[in-house]
């Protein structure tokens, strides 16, 4: 049966297919929707989000250990996370097949940094295949699982945006579960790398790495394909998909599994052409690796190394290898206005940033919706580095003596993710600054997926809802505060109290996602023309329901209700609207 | 054969759904297709776009080339002129009249219909009253699908099969409302084809 599925429901499919039953993850943007997809097997695949990558990395790796079968997702900047148990677990190896699915974002789609997970194969001396579309994520994963167990390695399955959002047809094969029963088998040389096993260790890697190399040579997931063999090009993962298109006549050397380097295939490739040219998303691991065997090559001399390739892209790299007239296609109209991402509308974190712009403080973001806090006219955010970030940041910038007061905002799963050790910091190194969760029940930026935080599991089990409240006082903040974020007065009052003490606070904005509640907060707003002095009060929001023409207005079908604008009007010209 | 589409709109406007119901019929023709978009922060009030790529030949790139699209259906004004330069000099170019106005700055929409006019081949005309006409304002993404489908190498009825097949959960109502609007856009663009020729 053939259905047409994204990348993310493959590669979900692909691990259904291959027996896997344990899967964790942590959400994030584009690798999301695996784990959401392959939930829907839940009585024959445990699947968990954990509270980041290191952990549902580890969980993960406990259970390969075990002897299951499983798979671990994450988006590019979630591997440096669980990079720790990354280049550990490359030592003492797995039993059950183990992928490790990172999704990386050429382009920057919705990501802070470019990243190329191949980078950590090669860090962590470990194979990485790389899918160029849907039915070929669906087959890798299960090739994962199979060479993972054959060298009880994990396999790092190298998904980008495209591949991972795009649809296309799925050939479906049935489920065939492990043989091997679950049960771990005492072997302290192997599994406890205190540095005398340790250095045994060390050498089983590099063996395992040349044994690994010529099975790359020789797998399916390499091949030639000679056609006309004056230009042979090299070409890795989705980047093959445009080489086809763009040089239908040359002779490819297609890549799925890439490291460790399939160096015989390579060679034999190369003898055969008379020009070699390398093909790859983002760095030039395998064109530097080629000039390495002593093979010349052309790379990203004319292939960019920035973004996201395609066709178009490719067009120019072609035409400036083959000497010819570069033919740059017309850009997109750069007159148009931009629809930027913004916070919508009856979004609670708006409470907390306008009750920021009164005060003259630095504001230290973190990843999430209120990333969108950045926005005119809020500006209320001021540096933005990683996930969990935001709190221990502005204790660096106190510490250094900003004269500003540096407030601290992160989300309620982005807490839970790495938020609650920099937390620990401030009460323990003395900080002042005033850290505020917004809490709003859900992981909103990536479409909503429950944390620990929200009383329910991925499974869609009841479970504890951990108190973030409990949490600041355990780890020795005296100041914790919880606030409703549309009670404009009422965040007043505690950002001037907070923001004055000399003792670190914490305040908590809880409020749930409206989009996630999927029903409004009240009734729509209405201007009154004949109150309304045009003023802009209400402008200062940044609602994306307010719009100003000659006067201003509420848009009806965008207004959720949430009545802050009828708060901050000095004229009472905004009240719900008559029915 | 081969025909690439790019669907413009903003988040929220039911273009997954055309590529859904394109993908069905596709896969009833036993053809291959591909279809990109972006998701993440876009999924907010943003620009949305969907490549679909239909042939009866394995498709390479999940994306078309700028300058290759045989046609670009948008369900907003603004949005098809973001797109221009993916389309092909005798490409289509149908466009719905009303603007999603939910940023500070839209420009002037009557030069936006001068542009889209200007235009060799395009179908400038008032989907969302056709929609409402239908039974459901919602059901624009049916009736973009439906002047689209003048030109998509894909039977009437294969597509009015995906989208029955497609709506069918939603009760017979919600069905009835979208074949209509599908088959009222289609009539117009036949009658907008002939015009051109």
């Amino acid at each position: 049966m053939r259905k047409l599925l994204s990348g993310n429901e493959a590669i979900a499919r692909g691990a259904y297919e291959a027996g896997v039953t344990v899967a964790t993850g942590y959400p994030g943007t584009p690798s999301t929707e695996i784990l959401e997809t392959l939930v829907a097997h839940k009585d024959e695949v445990y699947c968990e989000w954990a509270p980041n990558e290191k952990v549902a990395f580890e969980v993960a790796a406990g259970a390969a250990i075990a002897g299951a079968r499983c798979i671990t997702t994450m988006k590019h900047v979630g591997l440096n996370v669980a990079a720790d148990p990354l280049m550990t677990l490359s030592y003492i190896g797995v039993v059950g097949g183990m992928v490790v699915c990172v999704a990386d974002d050429p382009g920057q789609h919705s990501s802070q940094n470019e990243q190329d997970t191949r980078q950590y194969a090669r860090f962590a001396k470990i194979p990485v295949l790389e899918p160029s579309d849907s039915d070929e994520a669906r087959r890798f994963v299960k090739l994962g699982i199979e060479i993972s167990e054959t060298y009880r390695v994990p396999v790092i399955l190298r998904s980008t945006t495209r591949v991972s959002h795009s649809r296309s047809l799925v050939a479906l094969d049935e489920r065939t579960p492990s043989e091997r029963p679950v049960g771990f088998e005492k072997n302290p040389q192997q599994f406890v790398p205190i540095p005398v096993w340790g250095r045994k260790l060390r050498l089983d890697v590099e063996e395992r790495l040349a044994r690994m190399a010529a099975a790359a040579s020789t797998s399916p997931a390499n091949r030639i394909e000679w056609r006309d063999r004056k230009l042979g090009i090299v070409a890795a993962g989705i980047a093959w998909q445009y080489v086809r298109e763009v040089w239908p006549d040359a002779s490819v050397c297609k890549i799925g599994w890439g490291y460790p380097f399939p160096d015989t295939l390579i060679r034999e490739f190369a003898a055969g052409v008379e020009h070699l040219l390398v093909v790859e998303e983002l760095d030039n691991i395998l064109e530097e690796h080629i000039r390495s065997l002593g093979i010349a090559c052309e790379g990203k001399n004319v292939v960019p190394p920035t973004g996201e390739l395609s066709v178009t892209r490719l067009r120019q790299s072609r035409a400036a290898m083959e000497g010819g007239e570069i033919v740059v296609a017309p850009p997109p109209p750069d007159d148009l206005p931009a629809r930027p991402p913004m916070l919508c509308p009856g979004c609670p974190h708006r409470g907390i940033f306008y009750g920021l712009t009164l005060h003259d403080v630095l504001v230290t973001g973190d990843i999430g919706c209120y990333s969108l806090g950045v926005f005119p006219p809020l500006n209320r955010t001021d540096i933005i580095l990683c996930m969990g970030g935001g709190i221990s940041l502005a204790h660096g910038m106190d510490k250094a003596g900003e004269p500003r007061k540096v407030v601290g905002i992160v989300g309620d799963s982005t807490f839970f993710h790495s938020g609650i050790t920099g937390l620990l910091d401030i009460a323990y190194n003395r900080g002042s600054s005033t850290i505020i969760v917004v809490d709003n029940r859900t992981t909103a930026m990536t479409g909503h997926q429950d944390h620990p935080g929200t009383g329910r599991t991925l499974m869609g089990e009841k479970t504890a809802e951990v108190s973030i409240e409990a949490i600041g006082k355990a780890c020795g903040i005296h100041r914790v505060t919880t606030i409703d974020p549309y009670d404009l007065k009422r965040v007043q009052e505690v950002l001037n109290e907070e923001l004055a003490a000399e003792e670190p606070s914490l305040i908590i904005s809880r409020a749930p996602c409206p989009l996630h509640q999927r029903k409004p907060h009240g009734p729509p707003r209405i201007i009154d023309p004949a109150s309304c002095k045009n003023c802009g009060m209400c402008l200062k929001l940044g609602c994306p329901a307010i719009e100003r023409h000659e006067v201003i207005s509420i848009n009806a079908l965008l207004c959720t209700g949430c009545g802050m604008c009828e708060q901050l009007c000095r004229f009472n010209a905004i009240s719900v609207t008559e029915e | 054969m081969k025909c690439d589409i790019i669907i413009a709109g903003v988040g929220g406007q039911g273009i997954l759904s055309i590529a859904t119901v394109l993908g069905r019929a596709v896969i009833a023709k036993g053809w291959r297709l591909k279809q990109a978009e972006v998701h993440g922060m876009s999924q907010r009030g943003g620009a949305v776009q969907s490549h679909v790529r239909i042939s009866d030949q394995p498709v390479a790139s999940d994306v078309i080339p700028l300058g290759g699209a045989d046609l670009v259906v948008s369900m907003e004004p603004m949005e098809a002129l973001r797109y221009l330069p993916w389309l092909s000099t005798d490409g289509w170019l149908m466009v719905n009249k009303t603007p999603v106005e939910n940023i500070a700055v839209y420009p002037e929409v009557e030069p936006i219909y001068k542009e889209i006019e200007t235009w060799p081949r395009n179908m400038l005309f008032d989907g969302e009253a056709m929609a409402a006409e239908a039974g459901s304002a919602r059901a624009l993404n049916m009736v973009m699908l439906g002047a689209a489908s003048i030109i998509l190498p894909l039977e009437a009825s294969v597509l009015e099969a995906g989208i029955q097949a497609q709506f069918a959960p939603k009760g017979e109502q919600v069905v009835e409302t979208n074949l209509a609007a599908f088959r009222a856009a289609r009539a117009l663009a036949e009658k907008r084809k002939s015009e051109l020729e």
